[in-house]
């Protein structure tokens, strides 16, 4: 029963599929690999990468919980010498993508600079270089009163590379940015010894139970790929530990109402989180191992 | 605040041609950031779709995932490139239920965006079609409300 839900969302995905055919190709690995056939298309991987939350949510959480920022979390700038494949590139592209929003968030703005030339570096390296606009970020890094031009910046420069890899049939890549900005979020969410408020981030990390069912769908498509293997090994035992955390929903029709002629939906249905502090440390210790794969 | 020293900066970019420029590509989503406001900018999605040929067909529909948290409001708006007829509209779905949408059918308001003040956490469905299923090309831009920083 433990694969009950991305069982479900792969049938629902696949029902509402708009009759594409297209699979999931891949131009991730340096020498191509041959894959039978894909679990989803294509076009379905590219429906549900964007479940995978933007950093600027959990490092603003954190911040707003009053954890206290830790450099020693970071992945380590001088790491980025280990990083001769693409697949460990792309994957490092998403933590240092995460990193350099966590250090804006805590306003280290002006100690980011060795995370933004990495970032330039790596998606250079993957050909998507042209969207990260590594020379204005350089230029507002050195005021930390630019935070939001940065944040702007720098995510909507990770959408669009997102969005040129899928045009260009290099969806895994895409994908793999996403997991490891992701697992880099977890990471520095599930490593925070003091907060004014533990049980909201608690929360959020339950929460992405359902983040890590749409992982596993997406990471289906590329089953057959050797390199993504150990990946995929790693993200089936972390849900195993995320099925004890419980959600429980109330639905309700939501109300509208328009207020100066900006339309608001009020939602009346809620969510509940069951998380114990033993399960999030489970995660945390998980995620600390898939995390020192990945960086490594 | 400092969101307007970039809307300045986008000013300057956009305006010194003599108007702003909503072209389909991807400076549509420099113009349609500011109709952010004051919440934070977290994801956007590029859309483009060709005119339904079927006469009497529903719209062709992109859709997305996207995981919104409960306690937050959300704005949920979208962009017109300037050379296509397609007018885009944006709506969210829990589910199979549509929790709301910019473009009122039954009235014909299209409100171009809207909040929605989130109480359940969990996956939720990003669409967008064109009225009448012209051809169009828009930009959709998901923000969160601004948290107080320290």
């Amino acid at each position: 029963m433990k694969y009950t839900l991305p069982a479900l969302l792969v049938f629902f995905l696949a029902a509402c599929g708009s009759g594409d055919p297209g699979t999931a190709s891949d131009l991730l690995s340096d020498s191509l690999l041959n894959r039978n056939e894909a679990r989803i298309s294509d076009k379905q991987v590219i429906e549900i990468i964007t479940s995978i939350p933007n950093p600027v949510e959990m490092s603003s959480l954190l911040q707003k919980c009053g954890v206290i920022y830790s450099n020693d979390l970071l992945n380590p700038a001088g790491n980025i010498s280990k990083y001769n494949t693409n697949y460990k590139k792309a994957l490092n592209l998403g933590t240092y993508g995460t990193d350099l929003v966590h250090m804006n968030i805590f306003d280290r703005t002006t100690s980011s600079l060795e995370y933004l030339n990495n970032i330039k570096d790596l998606a250079g390296d993957l050909k998507v270089g042209q969207f990260f606009d590594h020379e204005t970020l350089t230029r507002l890094s050195e005021n930390s009163k630019n935070v939001d031009s940065i944040l702007f910046i720098t995510n909507s420069g990770f959408d669009r590379m997102s969005n040129f890899l899928q045009e260009q049939n290099r969806t895994s890549v895409s994908v793999l940015i996403g997991i490891g900005t992701w697992v880099e979020s977890l990471y520095l969410a599930t490593n925070i010894e003091k907060a004014t408020n533990k049980d909201e981030v608690f929360n959020r990390i339950g929460e992405q139970k359902e983040v890590l069912d749409m992982i596993i769908i997406m990471l289906s498509a590329f089953a057959d790929n050797e390199e993504f293997k150990d990946l995929m090994e790693d993200i089936r035992a972390l849900k195993i530990i995320f099925d004890k955390v419980k959600i429980s929903y109330t639905y309700a029709e939501p109300t509208m109402k328009e207020i100066d002629g900006v339309l608001v939906i009020v939602d009346n249905s809620t969510s509940s989180v069951a998380i114990s502090e033993e399960i999030f440390n489970e995660i945390s210790t998980k995620i600390s191992a898939i995390r020192t794969k990945i960086i490594n | 605040m400092k969101k307007f020293l970039y809307i300045i900066l986008l000013g300057f970019i956009f305006l010194i041609p003599g108007k702003a420029s909503a072209q389909c590509n991807d400076e549509l989503l420099n113009v349609c950031y500011p109709s952010l406001g004051e919440f934070k900018y977290l994801k956007s999605w590029p859309v483009k779709i060709k005119k339904n040929k079927k006469k009497g067909a529903p719209p062709s529909v992109l859709r997305f995932n996207v995981v919104l948290n409960g306690g937050y409001k959300y704005i949920l708006t979208a962009c017109d490139a300037e050379e296509y007829e397609g007018k885009v509209v944006i709506s969210l779905y829990s589910g199979n239920a549509l929790v709301g949408s910019s473009y009122d059918a039954k009235t014909n308001k299209d409100y171009k965006k809207f909040i929605f003040d989130c109480k359940k956490s969990g996956v939720y469905y990003v669409s967008f079609y064109f009225i009448d299923g012209e051809e169009g090309c828009a930009i959709g831009v998901l923000g969160q409300q601004e948290m107080n920083r320290k």
